[in-house]
């Protein structure tokens, strides 16, 4: 699904959050969305599902202006793993990721074989199966987020938006929630897009960055035109060091220290 | 677990919901039931099936059965039932364990418009209807008047109005304090209004109060799904498509109805609303879409049966059940809080 973002500027009421964001996304496309805090990267994301709706600017759905879509027609095309997934109350597993259902169905209706079978398969890809009758509060960070995951899934979504999906999760964990995510790009053509702060798991996983600074697309493109030192340095006001890791096969980025 | 059993667990768990709904509906028929045989005259249940559908009787049994003890137990009943429900939406929709019917202050706006009836004898109705109507209008004024004030841009965020509900109790908690300082010999009406209690229980309340608890109930009941969601959280509602300022504003002001509805012709009864919800999550679990039915009949079924006490206890006077509520209610919640093991969150 092609996802067209055309020079959309939103404000909370004083100056611009975002000023002018164009960019455009494609099937089984990962872009990562980088920048300082308060860069406006959450809102952007937030802009893309219209949690908040543009000032100007358009967002196009394979070719439709998302502003004549319903939000249940929205939530059913666009999956949004959010950054504070806590949930405090002890939903089970299999209830939450059965949330994932809710805007493709009516209000009186009950969860059909269809729904069941869908559910299914979206526990299976992020295997969180054998926790399904666990409560939320029994189950470890790494797995919660799987579960987020899975009831994004369960959206049955053309695009996927994550907002920070590693923060808090350990090193182990957080490879196996990109690697998954990754399978899923490529697997179902989803066109995601990642909202991170960590430079170097950005460079591995993401196709395409995409900059931001002040609100404003301060570079975007491939990882070795948009991670170079110098944009580094203009925009996180921080000297660092960007070399290729043949182990890898990515960019690593060394911060080295604050730029006065 | 295997992904065959997602589908099997499924269905477990809507059979239990079935099971849980059967069994307390059928504990509620055996509540009415036994109440209406208790009191000073003691009438058996075949006489009480013989009075509720036409058989043999006595003249003054039925009149007892028919006249004074049915409305006084169906609307405890209706009561107990709204309370328990709105705690139950208003604990879901502030997503927190304090809140109950009352949380928005409703119960003080009403005390004060009970205390101008009995005190200044001010009311837009004269009569049996003179307290009920004026506490249920001024439960009205007061979410009318914290909903506005809590609205900010357009948005009402959950946690100014759950302030401005905590100032506008005490705004009208203390106009009632004023006319408390003036009731003179009318003081223990308020007091005992306040206490909360179902002895004016008539049919002719039941009437006014049965309307408008079915409609708050359907409504709460209508958008548990969307509760379930918001409880996760208002971002999380808004990415899976719910329309959250719609199924905000139907939960508050069907809960407010059914809660002003209840207070109007019973008064202030502690408790209900803030701890069956509790009892009920430990039992069935946080979905809505089987704790509020579970509420909703629980809080039936406690209310009948601690009204009865109420009642009974020092016969032929009776005692504020909002007394009895909590007197009961709270150790035996209690014991349930120590109980269970392993859990967190509430």
């Amino acid at each position: 699904m092609r996802l067209v973002i055309q020079g959309v500027c939103f404000s909370y009421g004083g100056s611009d959050v975002l000023a002018d964001v164009t960019f455009e996304a494609s099937d089984g496309e990962i872009i990562g969305v980088i920048g300082p805090n308060g860069s406006g990267k959450t809102t952007l994301l937030k802009c893309i599902n219209r949690a908040l709706s543009p000032r100007i600017g358009t967002v196009l759905i394979d070719g439709r202006d998302y502003s004549e879509l319903t939000r249940r027609e929205i939530a059913g095309n666009i999956g949004v793993v959010p950054q504070n997934s806590v949930v405090s109350f002890p939903f089970t597993v299999l209830d939450i990721v059965m949330m994932g259902r809710t805007p493709s169905m009516e209000r009186f209706e009950r969860e059909s074989e269809k729904d069941l079978e869908i559910v299914k398969k979206a526990m299976e890809v992020t295997n969180v199966v054998e926790l399904a009758d666990r409560t939320m509060d029994q189950i470890s960070g790494g797995e919660k987020q799987r579960v987020v995951i899975a009831r994004a899934l369960a959206q049955k979504p053309k695009i996927l938006l994550l907002d920070e999906p590693t923060l808090h999760l350990d090193v182990n964990h957080q490879l196996e929630i990109l690697d998954l995510i990754r399978k899923l790009a490529r697997s179902e053509k989803l066109t995601v897009i990642i909202v991170s702060h960590d430079l170097n798991l950005a460079s591995r996983y993401c196709e395409k960055l995409i900059l931001m600074n002040a609100g404003k697309i301060a570079a975007s493109g491939e990882v070795t035109e948009v991670l170079t030192e110098k944009n580094i340095e203009s925009v996180f006001k921080v000297r660092a060091a960007v070399s290729y890791d043949r182990h890898l096969g990515a960019y690593t980025v060394t911060p080295i220290e604050c730029c006065r | 677990m295997e992904a065959a059993d997602i589908g099997a667990l499924h269905t477990k768990k809507l059979s239990l919901w079935f099971l849980i709904t059967v069994i307390l509906v059928l504990l509620l028929l055996g509540t009415v039931i036994l109440a209406l045989c208790i009191g000073p005259v003691g009438i058996s249940v075949g006489e009480i099936v013989n009075i509720l559908f036409g058989g043999e009787a006595s003249w003054s049994h039925r009149t007892i059965i028919l006249e004074i003890r049915l409305p006084r137990v169906l609307l405890g009943g209706l009561v107990g039932a709204s309370l328990a429900i709105a705690g139950a939406g208003m604990q879901g929709l502030f997503r927190n364990p304090m809140a109950s019917p009352y949380v928005l202050g409703i119960s003080s706006g009403a005390a004060f418009g009970a205390s101008l009836s009995i005190v200044l004898g001010f009311s837009i109705v004269s009569g049996l209807f003179a307290v009920p109507v004026m506490a249920f209008i001024f439960s009205f004024i007061t979410l009318v008047l914290v909903y506005n004030i809590a609205k900010v841009n357009g948005r009402v965020p959950v946690d100014t109005l759950l302030l401005a509900g905590i100032a506008i109790a005490a705004f009208f908690t203390a106009l009632v304090s004023f006319m408390k300082y003036l009731a003179g010999e009318q003081l223990s009406s308020i007091v005992f209004w306040m206490m909360g209690g179902l002895w004016d229980a008539r049919w002719e309340f039941f009437v006014f109060v049965l309307p408008m608890v079915a409609i708050g109930v359907v409504l709460i009941l209508v958008f548990s799904r969307d509760l379930n969601v918001l409880m996760i959280g208002e971002e999380h509602a808004v990415n899976l498509g719910i329309n959250v300022p719609l199924a905000r504003n139907v939960i508050l002001v069907a809960s407010s109805l059914v809660t002003a509805a209840a207070v109007s012709v019973s008064g202030v009864i502690a408790f209900v609303g803030l701890i069956v919800p509790h009892m009920m999550r430990l039992f069935v679990g946080p979905d809505n879409r089987i704790l509020l039915p579970a509420s909703c009949l629980v809080g039936a079924i406690f209310m009948i049966w601690t009204d009865t006490l109420a009642r009974t206890i020092i016969a032929p006077e009776e005692l504020p059940v909002g007394i009895i509520t909590a007197i009961l209610g709270a150790p035996f919640f209690l014991y349930l809080l120590k109980r269970r093991k392993g859990v967190t969150g509430w």
